[in-house]
């Protein structure tokens, strides 16, 4: 309702010639980056950019801005503060709206709207080469036998991770230690240098130390394999890489959406607007590159479809959650 | 005037009571040590426990061997203040009235009023530092500053 | 070995071209600029020249960031010296000595001091790197979090523990930068500490703000108090004063080869630049002939920290290339941007693009040389700021310390918790409290937290687990020597006096 009045307002408020052509920023645009320069968050929103300026599809400047702190919640803190400026693009995870399920995070859903899901990172059980189990099956039976003590090592505790790891654990009845730190990155040398003995981490995070001969793959959570047929290591690629379901072990599908957010009080005419534009920029081959070199899935949803994504992906992940007993009193 | 065993003493306690906010934040966590380790609040209950102790012994200790003497120079608590606070109110105001006025505002009352610089010298600093300061960090660093109504009416972002 | 060394020769090639060398001055000079202004840093350049590069050669692209990142350390080095604001948090401990100098009318001698040990401790650490590149990486992987946690246990008994100070003073300093540094999300459990319900706390409360309002605000507090209006002192300040400093600067040697070694050995270990420069400044004040100067504007109290902090900022460089891990947030923008060019950071890139990085390589020395020359010559320019008359140049720091903590992450929250931090660097050097604990707990406290909570997790509880081997156990052996030493010099000389 507060929408629709809004709307009218801005019926009201620009002249006629305006509205026909929709909204368009005035002013420059600030992306907000819900983590610190450098992981997958920040090269989504940098890449962004840098298809919008090499393409001239915004007269204004783009200004990116890292806001990591407390796990991504600064910047959709940030987003909260922002409302109604349609001038701020927040870019996140699924983090939106499963750092809220877990902690006190200072703003909740219905102060950002979703724009599009514009990729889908991938997800392999990883391990280093130096350990004796080749398979899935294997590993899993090793971890049996460690009673618990089977190192995973992740980024962050209670994120995407995590909440992997506790899945493969619901399938195959085996506990691991899950050991957080602080970016895929530093979980990907851990593993490298055998200090944990699996990780679950995205393809483009491992990529450089399988390569390297240091860490190699077990299966992917996806119930098709990769479609990538490069190889990459001792003539084994992307997509020789089994499903973790033909390997007998953990949950059937699981990748993390890269989502885009405008604050909320926003008008639907900003709202088109950044759909439009982000529909443009995922057709540019730059785009396709991206998807590609990290071996993501390409993803597009947008509208009531996503919202209702959202809706049924928080409420699968609070019921899991009460039942890890992750959720604050 | 302010004596330096009542400073001591004083600051003392502060970092005491410092201590318990951080002992009453932390007791919100698990202060145990299970087999995952350390949980979340056990650090930080340690750390802020002693912290209150030590803050208290510190309290006693000064409050009975600081020397009496005065803690500031002539004239020196008006200098601090005279600087302290016209900065605090330029820190309040930036976040509501954005940048730039408050510190040309800032710039002209230190330079002339508490600075006792001539009016020209004054006036040029605070005309040229936040153009200047608009140029550097936003035009070319691009890194905005905070904006209020005022950047708002010009049309400045 | 051979094969390297013509891999560099043939780097020197690429670096040596005229197009390089511009590249180089550009980035400098905007280093420079960045590192100069507090808030800003490093990072900040890197994302204003990251569209730059996309439409360069990767080599070319990773030697105007590079340069860039060299110009913000000799950057940041300088507001140190003058103002008393580090620049970045691995020049805080540059303004121990560094800013005592300044005020003493020696700012030049300073500058020079600290830019030419800067500039020595890069190349130190260039030509380390140039002889074990492929080595670094495999060592690098032996660092576990127990390692980790050693190597921050080591920083901190390092640099704490020094006299003339009251002992309680110093642990209350330490106290409160451990409390502060748990503010925020906790990695491990993934809950929200110390926050009490305030948002604007949720992301922890930043280093940077912190230091601009202690060190800042908190020194331009203490001159107007003590009435020093920093008057202008020494008249023409210029490039005689370098010349002077740079042949005097052998008399350094000891300083200069002790913090370069720590410097180079942190930067390779994952510890970093800024435990580097303070655990540099730590043993110089122990060991050090003149160590009853430190504090007071000691040449050697800006030799150790510089030298440390740039031999292991640039020692830290090759292990991100060799890796893929980024030792700081500098290295990650630039890491993202080695993907944007199309290149894969990690242990193959050696072997698939040897000219991309022995480029890089070679860069590293002609830039720092660049640079060198750069900020030399700047310091006249930058001495002289030093003689505006105080009325103009206090409000003028005042003005630029508080836009730098709105630029940490554009929250007036910020803003006024650099006041506050004013308030309380003001009172804690009034009192007599050391501030560089606080410093130093809040930029390791919760790494090292971080490190002990996983080595806990990995060895289900137990201890046990830092002397698990060779390497862990010598790291915490040199840290509890670090720790003890206070008490065996006081032992060696009562026995000695008896």
């Amino acid at each position: 309702m507060r929408r629709i009045v809004l709307l009218l307002t801005l019926m009201l408020a620009l002249a006629p010639p305006a509205f026909a052509q929709g909204w368009q920023p005035q002013r420059p645009v600030e992306f907000v980056v819900a983590a610190g320069p450098g992981g997958g968050t920040d090269q989504f929103a940098r890449l962004v950019q840098s298809v919008i300026q090499k393409h001239s599809l915004l007269r204004v400047p783009v200004i990116v801005s890292n806001k990591g702190g407390g796990a991504g919640t600064e910047a959709f803190v940030h987003g909260r503060a922002s409302a109604g400026n349609p001038h701020v693009v927040v870019f996140g995870t699924n983090n939106v709206w499963l750092m809220p399920l877990i902690t006190r995070v200072g703003y909740s859903l219905s102060d950002l709207r979703p724009v599009a899901a514009m990729a889908a990172d991938e997800f392999i059980l990883w391990t280093h080469t130096d350990a004796p189990w080749t398979d899935a099956r294997a590993l899993i039976a090793a971890a049996r036998a460690r009673n618990g003590t089977f190192r995973m090592g992740g980024s962050q505790a209670r994120d995407t991770d995590h909440i992997l790891t506790k899945q493969i654990e619901r399938a195959t009845g085996v506990s691991f230690t899950y050991v957080p730190f602080r970016s895929g990155g530093e979980v990907a040398v851990q593993l490298a240098g055998g200090h944990v003995d699996a990780n679950t981490n995205n393809p483009a995070e491992n990529l450089a130390q399988w390569r390297g001969g240091r860490v190699r793959p077990v299966c992917v959570f996806n119930q098709r394999r990769l479609a990538l047929t490069e190889k990459v290591h001792n003539g084994v690629g992307w997509s020789d890489i089994p499903t973790c379901t033909e390997a007998g072990i953990g949950p059937q599908q699981f990748n993390m959406p890269r989502t885009v957010w405008l604050p909320a009080r926003t008008t639907d005419a900003q709202m088109a607007f950044w759909h439009g534009l982000l529909d443009r920029v995922r057709q540019t081959p730059e785009w396709a590159a991206w998807i590609e070199s990290g071996s993501q899935s390409a993803m597009w949803r947008t509208g009531a479809e996503l919202e209702a994504f959202i809706r049924e992906d928080e409420a699968t992940n609070r019921r899991d959650f009460a039942a890890y007993g992750w959720l604050p009193e | 005037m302010i004596s330096r065993r009542a400073a001591e003493t004083g600051f003392a306690l502060l970092t005491a009571g410092f201590g318990l906010v951080v002992v009453g934040g932390a007791v919100q966590h698990g202060t145990g040590w299970d087999v995952a380790g350390p949980a979340a609040g056990y650090f930080p209950l340690r750390i802020g426990g002693l912290l209150a102790l030590l803050g208290l012994v510190l309290a006693a200790r000064m409050a009975l061997t600081a020397p009496r003497e005065a803690l500031l120079g002539e004239g020196a608590a008006r200098r601090v203040v005279a600087l302290f606070i016209p900065t605090a109110l330029f820190a309040a105001a930036m976040p509501w009235l954005g940048t730039y006025l408050p510190m040309a505002l800032y710039l002209l009352w230190m330079a002339r009023v508490v600075g006792g610089q001539g009016w020209l010298a004054s006036a040029a600093l605070a005309l040229l530092a936040p153009p200047a300061c608009f140029l550097l960090f936003e035009t070319w660093l691009m890194v905005p500053l905070a904006k209020g109504p005022i950047e708002e009416a010009l049309g400045l972002w | 070995m051979v094969n390297d060394l013509a891999a560099l020769m043939h780097g020197f090639e690429v670096a040596l071209t005229l197009h390089h060398i511009v590249l180089m001055f550009a980035g400098v000079l905007i280093g420079i600029l960045v590192g100069v202004l507090p808030g800003l840093g490093a990072p900040n350049g890197v994302a204003l020249l990251l569209p730059l590069t996309f439409a360069m050669q990767p080599v070319s692209a990773i030697i105007l960031l590079s340069s860039m990142y060299w110009g913000a350390l000799f950057g940041g080095s300088t507001t140190s010296i003058l103002f008393n604001i580090p620049g970045e948090p691995s020049s805080v401990a540059t303004t121990f000595d560094g800013h005592p100098m300044a005020r003493q009318g020696r700012a030049a001698e300073a500058l020079s001091t600290a830019f030419l040990s800067a500039g020595f401790g890069a190349m130190v650490g260039v030509v380390v790197v140039t002889l074990i590149a492929n080595e670094i990486a495999s060592f690098a992987l032996r660092f576990s979090p127990a390692e980790y946690f050693a190597v921050y246990f080591l920083a901190f008994a390092a640099f704490i523990g020094m006299g003339g100070t009251d002992p309680l003073k110093t642990a209350v300093s330490l106290l409160i930068g451990l409390s502060l540094a748990a503010v925020g999300m906790d990695t491990v459990s993934g809950e929200m500490r110390l926050t009490f319900g305030t948002d604007a706390l949720v992301k922890g409360i930043s280093f940077l703000v912190a230091v601009i309002g202690l060190f800042g605000i908190g020194e331009l507090l203490t001159t107007v108090d003590e009435g020093l209006h920093a008057d202008a002192v020494d008249g023409r300040i210029g490039l005689r004063d370098v010349w002077r400093t740079l042949l005097g600067m052998p008399r350094h040697w000891v300083a200069l080869i002790r913090s370069t070694a720590i410097g180079v050995w942190m930067g390779i270990t994952p510890g970093g630049p800024t435990a580097a420069s303070f655990m540099a400044y730590g043993v110089a004040r122990r060991v050090s002939r003149n160590r009853a100067r430190f504090g007071t504007g000691e040449p050697e109290g800006v030799v150790s920290p510089e030298a440390a902090d740039h031999s292991a900022g640039v020692s830290a460089l090759l292990p991100m290339l060799a890796l893929g891990v980024p030792g700081s947030a500098t290295a990650a923008v630039m890491m993202g941007g080695l993907m944007i060019w199309g290149l894969q950071p990690g242990p193959m890139l050696f072997q698939e693009r040897p000219d991309f990085v022995w480029g890089l390589i070679a860069s590293i020395y002609v830039a720092n040389i660049v640079a060198l020359v750069t900020v030399l010559s700047t310091i006249p320019i930058f001495a002289g700021i030093m003689r505006l008359p105080f009325a103009l140049l206090a409000p003028l720091i005042l003005t630029i310390c508080l836009t730098g903590a709105w630029m940490v992450s554009g929250s007036g929250f910020d803003v006024a918790m650099a006041c506050g931090f004013g308030l309380l660097g003001y009172g804690m050097k009034k009192l007599d409290y050391p501030i560089a604990p606080l410093v130093l707990a809040m930029v390791l406290g919760d790494k090292a937290e971080d490190a002990f909570r996983q080595s806990m997790l990995m060895s289900q509880g137990a201890l046990s687990i830092f002397w698990a081997n060779g390497l862990v156990a010598s790291l915490m052996g040199l840290a509890l020597f670090f720790l003890a030493l206070p008490f065996l010099q006081r032992l060696f000389s009562r026995s000695n006096a008896a």
